[in-house]
């Protein structure tokens, strides 16, 4: 491994975060502290001198807000940010943009108290700040649909039930992955899209809302009841499991409050584990960016129904944890760049003799998996 | 990559707790400041926005510490906060309450957890009031919300589907109410087996409440929306059971009638005011008072009355146990006497501290004078500030503003090179002053000192004898510590050029003024190319001075300890007449002696000062001078020597104004055997002996 430590730098107008933030960071002995600001504008300052690998932000500081300092930080620096936000409607809406500005990912400041969770909040941040010292910044060009579409309602009596789902699990770096794919599907894209994107709650709401405005197909945060359909995307609710179940009307999305699953609510698996179940090989799996192995193993059962199975390469995945997991299990078809996964979505339905047939002969077959990622 | 974390010590989230409470406690009084802002001018947006981030690091940091009361208070504060934003509320008296007690739960909070105290501090009713602004603001809201949530939104898509669907395929759908019969006990069976019943005419979209779910024990009634062909009479039949349902209500369902009204009234205004008004609002105003300054004087005065008053009580105690021997009623005087003077003490320092205001107050303007100063002359300067939470008396805070700034000016105008020459030199481009202030006995002490060019005493001296200030000799001759406090002088100035800021040469005469009113002295200390020094001692308070008491004849007198650089004795060989003038070399300067009883009897003579002292004017007439010792007093650049007979030593004195126009003391106070002190007054007496020059008290005094 690396022998160079992770610089960081700790921005933080709360005394009590540039005290802990660095308590935390330094039980890494990889991951050495350069430098506190107490807000952007001595941030910008110091980061010349500092010349940190990654910088902690908090967005609401006084003088220069996180906002404000990220453009310039990504612009100018190049520095890979990981924004320290509340767990508030207004932080969810303060983070999500932030992660447009650029910052690469986002942590809640911790609810409960540090000397109860410190193992979580330390495990979490430590492997955010690992993920993101490695991450590169703004890789991605934007998709820019030039303002809100016009979101047409859909008559519920039509019956355009979907006859075939994509079901998306991702993680760290996910929001802006999702940000890139989504604007790039077609408003008569001919399955549905579910999607867990581990998210706290009241952030999800936020994130769809703000997807919706910048996609050709719908997007909304999954509610009891709510249609499978075509040219639709429901995101699983933070804190809540999303399942999906085939009704002599259509498909409909199922909430529930059980238990974690592999450490998450909602959890990949369990969408996962839903979509092979009812829609067999009319659906397709694919895992995304992020950390440890969620969904791996539900993504193993859509292959083994008969749907087909993407992954997310590593060079383009913030960070290569569930894809990994998933690949090194032999559950998946194809590998696929971020930048080539609208193209093959896509693709997927214009030929619907290859989707057709996927699944029963290419399964346990290695061979795809190692070409998979240079073929589309 | 577990293996390599370890949990927090004990020790480390001590360290984090301690820094929990700084902070929190800074928050708290920010929060108050602005509190108390925002409550006089409710437009001020910033002020709002403010108050929102001090509660939002409050709530955020007594979370990530474990705190929950104080995170969960902050937290329901901050959805007033959000309707003041939102404009839903406006700021008036009652919230202004609202936050104030918000405050003071909070620091009790705080104080508990800084004592490690287990006692859990009640915020119940604060809760309630909080809810009850928000729920009286929202009423009108919440009910039209819950209209919206009737009806069509209640249903999920699916749901909807499913009825869209029905009416299209010519089905009925209808709305079934059906209240339980009283006699039914397990109503979830009861509900289960309508529902069979049901099942076989047709589908129904939803129950509500959930049969399925544990509530439906309690409920009263079930309500079903249901597609069917069957008709209404038939569904009506179906769902009459014995012992189970009592009234059945069938209609035809439809989107735009609410399928029946939950809303739970919302807490009547009247208790909104019983809530306001009561006991509560009466505890708010605790946490900070606003008092007028002269209250406080007056108290202050009234307090230095009573010490005099307690130092004569002791003297009369003594005196009466002088005359009647052991007494038990004297003993129990001296007893109450005793008490009484340590509450006095109490009182007098409590009194005291009310007074006090850091220095801050005076500083903050600072940063901003060297930024705009910087600009204009181009050059680069850097603030440092240390102890700027030194406390000193208000009314000396108010004066001594505008001289320190003065300083300032003069140090970035004439102290500070600009950026290339100071490269030149071998400096930092940019130039630094540092202030730094600080207690030293009963003094605050004032430096300003900047790593500026340091003042040319050559052109001082040249400067001096141009301006007509002293002789060329008396130039050459002044020793350079003598020489700089030329800058004092008016019509002085060792700026080439005059500019906006300074280099009229009437600047350090006004500061050194200042200082003098305050009973302070000012010092400078320069080093070419290193930079200047000025050092500002100034008494903490103006009521109450410490003061040196000393003896001529048989009168007391004092100087205030902060006017005197040095007390030494003197041997009578070391006194040199110089032009009629007893000097004395000190410190490599020659310095002029004057001896008090004779500067006192002309006093008195002039202006009839010392009423009190009558009976002693002998004493005073009468000059005796041969034991020596001496006092260097000091007023801004200015020294000179006291003659005194005796020393008593350093006293408290409450300063009690005299106004009959003396003109060399400033006041008179008692010490504890009753007997009265003049408290000299330093500039008046230099005045009179103003140096080089000491002819003229000379002459007064030979008058």
């Amino acid at each position: 491994m690396n022998s160079k430590k992770i610089k960081v730098l700790v921005v933080d107008d709360s005394a009590l975060m540039r005290k802990m933030i660095p308590q935390i960071l330094t039980m890494d002995p990889n991951i050495e502290i350069v430098g506190t600001a107490m807000d952007g504008l001595f941030a910008l300052k110091k980061i010349p001198d500092l010349k940190p690998d990654i910088i902690t932000l908090d967005v609401d500081m006084p003088r220069m807000d996180g906002l404000t300092a990220l453009p310039h930080i990504v612009k100018e620096y190049n520095i890979p940010v990981l924004l320290i936000s509340s767990l508030t409607e207004k932080g969810a809406a303060t983070t999500l943009k932030g992660l447009e500005l650029g910052a690469v990912d986002f942590i809640t400041k911790p609810k409960e108290a540090i000397s109860v969770h410190i193992m979580d909040i330390a495990n979490e941040l430590l492997q955010k700040i690992r993920a993101v010292a490695k991450a590169k910044t703004s890789r991605l060009k934007r998709v820019n649909n030039e303002g809100p579409q016009p979101q047409i309602k859909k008559s519920l009596l039509l019956s355009n039930k979907a006859e075939k789902v994509v079901a998306i699990g991702i993680s760290t770096g996910g929001p802006n992955a999702l940000s890139f794919i989504l604007p790039q599907i077609p408003k008569d894209f001919p399955a549905a899209i579910v999607i867990v994107q581990h998210m706290p709650e009241g952030f999800t709401e936020l994130f769809a809302t703000r997807l919706n405005q910048i996609c050709h197909i719908e997007v909304k945060e999954a509610r009891e009841g709510d249609m499978v359909l075509p040219g639709r995307a429901l995101i699983a609710p933070g804190n809540i499991h999303l399942k999906i179940k085939r009704m002599p009307l259509g498909g409909i999305a199922v909430l529930s409050r059980s238990q974690p699953v592999s450490g998450h609510r909602p959890s990949a698996d369990i969408l996962f584990d839903s979509v092979a179940a009812e829609y067999g090989n009319d659906s397709v799996g694919i895992i995304m960016t992020g950390m440890g192995s969620d969904g791996a193993e539900g993504i193993g059962r859509i292959k083994a129904s008969g749907g087909m199975t993407i992954a997310q390469d590593e060079n383009s995945c913030i960070v290569f944890g569930m894809p990994k997991a998933a690949i090194e299990r032999g559950y998946i078809d194809r590998i696929a760049s971020l930048e080539e996964m609208p193209k093959m979505i896509t693709d997927i339905f214009n030929l619907p003799n290859q989707f057709a047939i996927k699944g029963k002969n290419d399964v346990m077959n290695g061979k795809e998996v190692l070409n998979g990622a240079g073929d589309n | 990559m577990g293996s390599d974390l370890t949990n927090l010590t004990d020790k480390e989230l001590e360290i984090l707790k301690v820094s929990f409470l700084v902070q929190a406690s800074e928050v708290l009084e920010l929060l108050s400041e602005e509190i108390l802002k925002f409550e006089k001018s409710p437009d001020d947006l910033d002020s709002l926005k403010n108050i929102q981030r001090y509660v939002h690091t409050l709530k955020g940091d007594s979370a990530s510490m474990g705190f929950n009361t104080l995170s969960d208070i902050s937290h329901r504060l901050e959805d007033i906060l959000h309707m003041l934003r939102e404009e839903k509320l406006s700021m008036d008296r009652g919230i202004g309450d609202l936050f104030f007690s918000f405050v003071d739960i909070s620091a009790q909070i705080l104080t508990n957890i800084k004592e490690g105290s287990a006692n859990a501090v009640d915020t119940g009713g604060l809760i309630d009031r909080i809810n009850k602004f928000i729920s009286a603001k929202s009423e009108h809201k919440a009910e039209s919300h819950e209209k919206k949530q009737e009806g069509y939104q209640h249903l999920t898509e699916y749901q909807q589907l499913q009825i869209e669907t029905a009416s299209k395929n010519s089905l009925s759908v209808y709305e079934i109410k059906i209240v339980f019969d009283r006699q039914c006990r397990e109503r979830a069976v009861g509900a289960f087996m309508i529902s069979n019943q049901l099942s076989a005419l047709g589908e129904v979209v939803r129950w509500l409440p959930d049969i399925e779910e544990e509530g439906i024990e309690e409920a009263d009634a079930i309500d079903a929306i249901f597609i069917t062909k069957a008709d209404k009479e038939i569904i009506a039949k179906n769902c009459r059971l014995a012992g189970i349902s009592g009234k059945v209500d069938i209609n035809p369902f439809s989107f735009k009638t609410p399928s029946g009204t939950h809303s739970a009234p919302m807490p009547a205004s009247s208790e909104r005011d019983k809530a306001r008004g009561g006991k509560a609002a009466s505890h708010h105003h605790d946490a900070t008072l606003r008092v007028d300054a002269k209250k406080v004087d007056k108290i202050m005065d009234l307090v230095g009355e009573l010490i005099i008053g307690r130092s004569m009580l002791t003297q009369s105690v003594l005196e009466l146990k002088e005359r009647l021997g052991k007494d038990e009623a004297i003993s129990d005087l001296e007893n109450i006497n005793f008490l009484f003077e340590r509450s006095l003490t109490e009182l007098q320092n409590d009194v005291m501290t009310v007074r006090m205001v850091p220095i801050e107050h005076v500083l903050r303007k600072f940063p901003r004078v060297i930024r705009d100063m910087s600009i204009e002359k181009k050059k680069e300067v850097k603030l440092e500030m240390q102890g700027a939470e030194t406390e000193l008396d208000k009314g000396i805070v108010d004066v001594i503003g505008e001289p320190l700034i003065h300083i300032l000016r003069n140090s970035i105008d004439h102290g500070i090179e600009l950026p290339d020459e100071r490269e030149k030199k071998g400096k930092e481009r940019i130039g630094t002053i540092r202030i730094n202030s600080y207690h030293e006995g009963n003094q605050i002490i004032i430096e300003i000192e900047d790593d500026g060019k340091g003042i040319n005493i050559e052109k001082l001296r040249k400067k001096g004898v141009e301006a007509g200030i002293i002789k060329e000799e008396e130039a050459a001759n002044m020793p350079e510590e003598e020489a700089i406090d030329l800058i004092f002088h008016s019509g002085l100035s060792t700026a080439d050029e005059v500019t906006d800021t300074s280099g009229r040469g009437i600047g350090m005469d006004a500061v050194k003024r200042a200082v003098g009113d305050l009973k302070g002295l000012i010092q400078v200390r320069t080093i070419p190319d290193m930079g200047t020094k000025f050092i500002i001692r100034l008494p903490l308070t103006l009521a109450i001075i410490q003061g040196m008491v000393f003896k001529s004849g048989e009168r007391f007198f004092a100087f205030p300890l902060s006017s005197i650089l040095e007390i030494r004795r003197v041997l009578k060989d070391e006194i040199s007449t110089i032009n009629g003038i007893e000097s004395l070399k000190w410190r490599e300067r020659i310095i002029s002696l004057i001896r008090l009883s004779e500067i006192i009897k002309h006093d008195i003579k002039e202006n009839g000062l010392l009423r009190l002292a009558r009976n002693y004017a002998a004493d005073l007439l009468s000059p005796e001078q041969n034991k020596s010792f001496v006092l260097i007093i000091g007023l801004a650049e200015k020294r000179l020597g006291i003659l005194v007979d005796k020393l008593i030593g350093k006293r408290e004195l409450v300063i009690k104004a005299i106004d009959n126009g003396s003109s060399i003391a400033s006041g008179a106070s008692i010490l504890g055997d009753g007997s009265i002190v003049l408290v000299l007054d330093v500039s008046s007496f230099i005045k009179r002996a103003i140096m080089p020059a000491a002819g003229a008290i000379h002459e007064s005094v030979l008058h």
